[in-house]
């Protein structure tokens, strides 16, 4: 097992590893590196340096300035290249003084931003400067500059010949997927160059939402508040309330197999052979439903299969208790449904199956030949045989206190206008299989 | 083990600074301007005004995004294949799957959210992708409400229009952001490199665009072919001779080799070489295969010649015969340094800078700019070339060395010097506080990047040209831009004078660049 001591890492204590780590990297880095002062005197000088070395430079390369830098001033190093982080700051401070500076909007009385810099320093000066009257103004610069120094943010690219850098190793250099794995940046670094400059990454968290309806705003989804329980205070599902519809080849001997939840790769539709499909609806709601169904006779796409759905219009019995059914007898039974053994007859206009909650009825396909030239690009999912289907459902809401609920608990006997019949569209894809195809 | 409860209303911000560390700033700033309070608006209505806007960084690969004020975005996206599946799709994961990618299809189509060429694409699978992508990023990534907080768009220069409506209209549609703004990507990266005037070099995936940039405005761009799409491109071919047969040439594992070694290879480190020899001459490189990997041995003068060669063409003498889209990468810069007045062009060349995917390495920026100053060298300024006109040339200085007297004095002009005296004198001391900055040299610096530059000017209020309001952009679409633009210039100084346009009506809004 690996543990942090051999990477040479000590933690002081088990809390605040990130804060840590941050410090020892710190630290690591003000060893290697100078310490780049940042007090006024030390950047103003640098500035200045720059100021006039740009007004003879040949070629104004920051190895240069060293050489001087340390003579002028007696300063043991020159300044280094700021990392990432130190550097977007530099030049934030920079722009801001540089606005300040140049602002010279004069602003009345009444757009005035008070708290804002330009106009608090305008304040100060015109109050402190009854001291100082004798001292010249500093005059207003109408354009702002550009950053000039290392302090300032610019950073001059080197030769990269004068870097120092140890023989390459291709197995030192960090993958794609690690450098993916750096953001959010400033915790990692994302330009890592060596995988010994990646940084540990705290783990992503997730979070917990609730969702509303686009429509009318009404909560869907409301997890618990507390962190490890993963209930749901409210949870209001879809599937709870139309039919969960499953389908499945209808069982003849040689014929296909059904395959598994993932799908069965080696199962595949003949094309131009007609197949047969069992569709089961179950009804999840306390009503019985009635189902049509509809689809296009070919399917929408590159290739047009053909669709058949042998009984449109059907109905679905309510999701009841067990023992509801020999006693109430509310369901009328087919026909068909009385001669049907364990397979049922493939009529048009009858349903297959039926049972206390759920009802199957047959759809024929007829699958397109897939024929590919060799030129052609190859489309993943080209060969998926998908089908459209719209699904209409319509029942009534018998139960009084669920109508009442439904109004908003309004006071009355009767709910005017409302006879409790609902009714709901929607369209599903149902994905059958893929087509045997050929390339020429 | 009951963690002291923080209040729900934190702000994400605080807990972000948290755990990075503490700036050091050199003076006490006052915290910028959060809101406004003047007489006029009651108070406490204010609260909630000001938000930290979002910056997402577009390109055709990826997507950057972050909260302004950082100096890093905190997530880039990358497009793939397998962003763009179903949701529920999981057979990567499952053992043998290798990606369906055929020699007929164009290279890299899956992995490109747009391409320049819109013949056969498909528009509605881009604001598809953008709109999951900008959906992922939200809730994963940032956790923030999307419409509550600003957007600001960095896209490039040269961004076709269809794309930029279609991105446009997803993002208005589908949430109610009440702007967008938008900022060109080489005016960003200049403000990170804290230089107001520069040449911006964007190496991205289709394309390599060069754009001068004075004042913070664009004002000359060039683009060519040569870029990352290339490069992989002529690397596969060059690979497929080269490799054992069975090893994986697709993009993403050709992207991986070459941001790995690129860096290294590039580098002229001749006194390197001759120090350890044979340790850097060579790069042993485990080639994942279809089943698992094998040995690959790359000499390091081949790979950095097959690089040299897509990015930076043969040499200067073949350029006569090359596509304006396929110059090579010196030559584009040298035509757009060519093409501009020679004051701008004095200031631009010594503001060069890299941005973009393809010029991560820095092995690559160097080699660029050495190349471009042999090329200048050889050329000059002159923008008549060809061998005639060298021969004539050197004809020319052979007689300029031929004479010997002086110029005439008849022909010097005192009254005019004396003039240009005294107003050189007065220029002088008006700007004493602005000092002559580099001019008229090759220099390279370095930039942050065009995201962290529009995360500075966010954090700095500074407004762009192209602002576009919700429902008039629903409304009118891209038409609905003005052609004109000095509108904004001409609010700006309205409201300068006092006679600000009442909030929230823009007389109309502008494309600036992009129009």
């Amino acid at each position: 097992m690996w543990t942090s001591l051999d990477a040479g890492i000590d933690f002081a204590n088990p809390s605040g590893i990130r804060q840590q780590l941050e410090k020892k990297d710190r630290d690591r880095k003000d060893n290697t590196k100078s310490t780049f002062s940042t007090s006024r005197t030390g950047a103003y000088n640098d500035v200045s340096k720059a100021r006039g070395a740009s007004a003879l430079s040949k070629e104004y390369n920051h190895s240069a300035e060293p050489a001087d830098q340390a003579d002028q001033q007696g300063q043991p190093d020159p300044p280094k290249p700021l990392d990432h982080q130190s550097r977007f700051n530099a030049l934030k401070s920079f722009h801001r003084e540089e606005l300040i500076a140049s602002d010279t909007n004069q602003t009345s009385a009444l757009d005035a931003a008070f708290s804002s810099p330009s106009s608090l320093t305008r304040l100060m000066n015109l109050y402190s400067s009854s001291g100082g009257m004798l001292k010249k103004q500093k005059p207003k610069i109408s354009v702002m500059r550009e950053a000039l120094a290392i302090s300032e943010g610019l950073q001059i690219v080197t030769d990269p010949s004068l870097r120092d850098d140890s023989v390459f190793a291709y197995d030192d250099t960090p993958s794609p997927e690690q450098t993916a794995y750096q953001y959010p940046a400033p915790l990692g670094n994302p330009t890592a160059v060596k995988v010994s400059e990646l940084k540990p990454m705290p783990t992503l968290l997730r979070t917990k939402r609730s969702k509303r309806c686009a429509a009318c705003k009404h909560i869907l989804v409301k997890p618990e508040l507390k962190v490890t329980s993963t209930r749901y205070r409210i949870k209001l599902v879809a599937l709870n309330y139309i039919p969960f519809i499953t389908l499945k080849p209808v069982p003849t001997p040689g014929g296909l197999l059904s395959a598994g939840p993932d799908g069965d790769p080696t199962v595949k539709l003949q094309p131009g052979k007609p197949s047969q499909w069992i569709l089961t609806l179950k009804n999840p709601l306390f009503e019985n439903v009635d189902v049509s169904l509809g689809s296009p006779s070919t399917t929408p796409g590159k290739h047009g299969h053909k669709v058949t759905i042998l009984c449109p219009q059907f109905s679905i019995g309510k999701n009841g208790d067990v023992w509801d059914d020999p006693i109430s007898q509310t369901l009328p039974k087919s026909d068909a449904q009385m001669s049907l053994g364990l397979g049922g007859e493939q009529i048009a206009g009858k349903v297959y199956d039926r049972g206390r909650n759920w009802t199957s009825v047959v759809i024929e396909i007829v699958a397109s030949s897939i024929v590919k030239d060799k030129d052609e690009p190859i489309i993943q999912d080209d060969d998926l045989l998908q089908i459209p289907v719209r699904v209409n459902l319509e029942w009534k809401v018998t139960d009084e206190q669920a109508l009442r609920q439904e109004h908003g608990d309004k006071r009355g006997t009767e709910i005017e206008g409302d006879d409790g019949s609902r009714s709901l569209s929607f369209w599903v894809v149902l994905g059958i299989g893929r087509v045997a195809g050929h390339t020429v | 083990m009951a963690s002291p409860t923080k209040s729900p209303t934190k702000p994400r911000a605080d807990l972000r600074r948290g755990l990075s560390r503490s700036e050091n700033e050199t003076t006490p700033v006052t915290p910028p301007t959060r809101f406004i309070s003047s007489n006029l608006s009651t108070p406490g209505s204010a609260y909630g005004k000001e938000d930290d806007a979002v910056i997402i960084e577009l390109s055709p690969r990826y997507l950057k995004a972050g909260i302004e004020g950082e100096s890093h975005p905190q997530i880039r996206y990358d497009f793939t294949p397998e962003k763009a599946q179903k949701l529920g799709d999981y057979r990567q994961y499952l053992p043998g799957y290798t990606r369906q990618e055929s020699k007929n299809g164009a290279w890299g189509e899956g992995h490109e959210l747009w391409r320049n060429d819109l013949k056969n694409f498909d528009l509605g699978l881009l604001s598809d992708k953008v709109e999951r992508a900008v959906r992922e990023i939200y809730n994963k990534h940032l956790l923030l409400d999307t419409g509550h907080a600003r957007l600001v768009l960095v896209v490039p220069g040269l961004l076709p229009h269809p794309v930029l409506a279609t991105i446009l209209q997803t993002i208005l549609e589908r949430w109610s952001f009440p702007t967008v703004t938008l900022f060109p990507t080489p005016v960003t990266a200049l403000v990170a490199a804290g230089v107001r005037s520069g040449l911006v070099i964007e190496i991205g995936w289709e394309e390599t665009t060069v754009t001068a940039v004075y004042e913070y405005r664009e004002v000359f761009a060039r683009r060519s072919t040569r870029a990352s799409k290339l490069l992989t491109r002529k690397f596969v071919e060059w690979a497929e001779k080269r490799l054992p047969h069975g090893c994986m040439l697709d993009l993403e594992t050709v992207e991986e080799f070459l941001a790995r070694i690129a860096r290294h290879v590039c580098d002229d480190k001749e006194k390197q070489a001759a120090d350890n020899t044979g340790t850097s001459d060579t790069i042993d490189v485990q080639w994942p295969t279809s089943s698992f990997t094998q040995q690959v041995t790359f000499l390091r003068s081949e790979l950095k010649a097959e690089i040299q060669q897509s990015l930076l063409g043969n040499d200067i003498e073949e350029e006569g015969h090359a596509d304006d889209e396929e110059l090579p990468v010196q030559q584009v810069i040298y035509n757009v340094l060519l093409n501009l007045p020679p004051d701008i062009r004095g200031i631009c060349i010594s503001r060069m800078m890299f941005i973009g995917d393809g010029a991560d390495q820095l092995g690559l920026q160097s080699l660029i700019t050495k190349s471009f100053s042999r090329h200048l060298e050889a050329k000059g300024w002159s923008t008549i070339q060809g061998k005639k006109v060298r021969r004539r040339r050197e004809g020319l200085s052979e007689l300029a060395q031929g004479r010997v007297q002086p110029v005439d004095v008849r022909h010097s002009d005192t009254i005019w010097t004396e003039k240009a005296e005294t107003e050189e004198r007065y220029l002088r001391e008006k700007h004493k506080h602005i000092q002559p900055a580099t001019y008229g040299v090759v220099r390279q610096i370095d930039t942050l990047g065009s995201w962290a530059g529009a995360s500075l000017l966010g954090t700095l209020k500074v407004k762009s040209f192209v602002e576009i309001q919700r429902e008039r952009f629903l409304s009118h679409g891209l038409v609905g831009a003005s052609r004109d633009l000095d509108v904004s210039v001409l609010q700006q100084r309205m409201s300068t004078i006092g006679l600000r346009p009442k909030a929230g009506e823009r007389t109309s809004w502008t494309l600036a660049g992009w129009g």
